[in-house]
């Protein structure tokens, strides 16, 4: 509008105004100004190509043992060495990767979306529904994460094996062990949204106060409505940081749960599991490869996505203005 | 305020309740029993339904979860199933002074390296020195304690032989007022590496807290009028800037230290610390119901007192906050 005034009076250059840009370009012209923030999002899209790709890129099936071939050093057949049951050392990496990037991002979003739903109900409705949601999350406060979420998943492992096994689909699931995936999934969902809750009531008692949320009141705008398209969209920002640094915590609660031994069980590959694996070997000076490469990657993903939450705080934050 | 600490400790009693509540069901709920295996081997029927029977696991759980809780009332953590001559009370005795210890020198660490390294940050903002210690900071954050513990083992332990690489706190030894180590060499020699491992990530979030918060400060209105009424810039970083910067990091702290004393049970598995935290692990894993119960209230305990004190603190360092 004050571009279209602008533009009809004579002797205004508009070539003078800051050029308007789609929403999106701006956000990554300010995003990319973060170098590390840019750093950070190649790895993640390494990670998620990996993932993805892991039958075509990994040279070996991740369970493939081969007695003869037992704790090599790197070589041409084998590029990372082997483990101590002779499989290659850098397919299960690349495997790993597929079980971090199914377990990870589905934590994520199961306890986002969780903590957003109960943090918007909570923030807006207020009265009895706040005080439900929030006594809720101090009981999980109360509980050191971690340890909670190792707990859950010991209890849930046989009870989702024996509810799977009822229907023909699923069957197969339990064998192959995509069960883990989902008991790692639940539990650290369940630890995950009470943080992020607050943050989003925190962000709603605020917002609510402002005109425009009043406005659409007084034009009579049904309360979900409200909710979905005038608060939820001014509540994300720093909802999307907290998202971004959440999946780096997820990848590293994940290795952490299969490093003490309850979550991802052999064989399938896991970051944290190949850790406490080859732990024992580490102590030989003489296997030293099998120390570097899982310790390494899941080191560089949390950094990747630290930094990619530093870059979205910067592109995402109106006072910062440059 | 003291109404506001009142009603606080108040409102815990129901939480540690919902805390203990949900851990009995679902320790219980973990497939198996405590009495399975002894050692390798599964135990005779009839051994198991004895032992049963001496811990009272064949009453109906409701008559269970009743006599928890007023064994409870009285002080009674029950017994350990697996570590038949100690009870619980004694685990707790021996193993929390030992993660205690381990969390006060990491916060130690954190505090050393992450505050003058915060503020010489924001001091020389946008200089090289901040940019390299902001990039450490985050480096610090990164690495995951599952990796530089295993590393500092390889480095120290193995490579240079320098320091033991496991079992602090495996010989029990009496603690001065029940959790300040004797200061002997070899206390130190055991408590180094984890201190590393696990002060690494607390020094770089102190840092980049300092930072965030001094840099904060600086631009504010009362730091202009230090600068104008013409003092010099070491009294105004040191008794103005300073002073309002370190309000969040001292709150902070609260959390930081419940976070490292409950979260060291990973870094006592890796280095084999006979702390409380790998109780709590072992526990899950050996079906230990009162150890599981008595380590996960003890850390609800801890964590509760950890959230008040912090809001304390807030309102106590800054006057604009007030609880009703």
């Amino acid at each position: 509008m004050a571009q279209a005034q602008l533009e009809m009076k004579p002797g205004v250059r508009v070539d003078l105004l800051p050029p308007r840009r789609h929403p999106l370009t701006e956000f990554w012209r300010r995003y990319r100004r973060n170098r590390l923030a840019v750093v950070g999002l190649v790895i993640a899209l390494l990670f998620v190509v990996t993932g993805i790709g892991s039958p075509w890129i990994a040279p070996y099936s991740y369970t493939e043992q081969n007695l003869d071939a037992v704790e090599l050093p790197p070589s041409w057949a084998h590029p990372l060495g082997t483990d101590d049951l002779g499989r290659d050392q850098f397919s299960r990496l690349v495997w790993a990767a597929r079980t971090a990037l199914i377990v990870a991002p589905s934590a994520t979003v199961v306890g986002v979306t969780l903590g957003l739903l109960f943090g918007l109900m909570a923030g807006y409705f207020g009265g009895w529904v706040d005080r439900i949601i929030m006594r809720l999350s101090d009981v999980l406060f109360a509980f050191p994460g971690l340890l909670f979420a190792l707990l859950i998943a010991a209890t849930l492992q046989p009870r989702f094996e024996q509810w799977l096994l009822q229907f023909e689909v699923t069957k197969p699931w339990v064998r192959s062990g995509y069960v883990e995936f989902l008991v790692v999934i639940t539990a650290l969902s369940a630890v995950g949204w009470p943080g992020l809750a607050r943050l989003v009531r925190g962000q709603i008692l605020s917002l609510r106060e402002e005109p425009f949320i009043e406005a659409a009141e007084a034009l009579g705008i049904p309360a979900h409505r409200i909710l979905f398209r005038h608060l939820l969209p001014n509540a994300l920002p720093p909802v999307i940081v907290a998202i971004s640094m959440g999946m780096g915590g997820a990848i590293l609660a994940e290795a952490s749960l299969s490093f003490l031994g309850i979550g991802i069980q052999p064989p399938t590959p896991s970051w944290g599991g190949m850790i406490i694996n080859n732990f024992q070997y580490w102590r030989k000076p003489s296997a030293p490869w099998m120390l570097w490469a899982p310790g390494l990657i899941v080191a560089a993903l949390v950094f990747a996505f630290n930094f990619i939450g530093d870059g979205l705080n910067e592109a995402l934050n109106p006072r910062d203005q440059r | 305020m003291l109404k506001y600490i009142i009603r606080r400790l108040l409102w815990a009693i129901p939480v540690l309740f919902a805390v203990g509540t949900v851990t009995f069901f679902l320790a219980r709920a973990l497939p198996g029993g405590p009495f399975d295996f002894a050692g390798d081997r599964s135990l005779p029927e009839s051994v198991v339904r004895n032992l049963e029977r001496k811990y009272n696991l064949d009453w109906p759980l409701w008559k269970q979860f009743l006599a928890y809780w007023w064994d409870l009332l009285r002080g009674d953590l029950g017994p350990s199933f697996r570590s038949r001559s100690l009870t619980v009370n004694d685990i707790i005795k021996q193993t929390f002074p030992v993660s205690f210890q381990l969390g006060v020198l990491s916060l130690l660490l954190g505090l050393a390296i992450g505050l003058p390294a915060g503020i010489i940050a924001a001091l020389n903002h946008n200089t090289w020195l901040d940019y390299t210690s902001s990039f450490i900071a985050i480096l610090g954050v990164s690495i995951p304690n599952i990796v530089l513990g295993p590393f500092l083992i390889w480095l120290f332990g193995v490579k240079l032989g320098w320091l033991p690489v496991a079992r602090w706190g495996a010989d029990y030894t009496e603690f001065y007022l029940g959790f300040i180590p004797p200061m002997t060499t070899k206390f130190w020699q055991h408590a180094v590496l984890p201190t590393i491992t696990l002060g690494t990530a607390l020094s770089a979030s102190i840092a980049r807290l300092t930072r965030a918060s001094l840099l904060q400060v600086i631009r504010e209105d009362y730091i202009r009028t230090a600068r104008a009424k013409g003092l010099r810039e070491r009294s105004i970083i040191l008794g103005h800037a300073l002073k309002n910067a370190l309000i969040p990091v001292v709150t902070i702290l609260g959390p930081l230290f419940a976070a490292v004393v409950t979260g060291s049970f990973i870094t006592e598995q890796i280095f084999g610390i006979n702390g409380l935290g790998r109780h709590f692990v072992q526990s899950v894993t050996n079906r230990d119901y009162p150890v599981i119960m008595g380590t996960a209230l003890l850390y609800a305990v801890l964590l509760i007192i950890a959230n008040l004190v912090v809001d304390v603190l807030y309102a106590w360092l800054d006057p604009r906050i007030r609880y009703e």
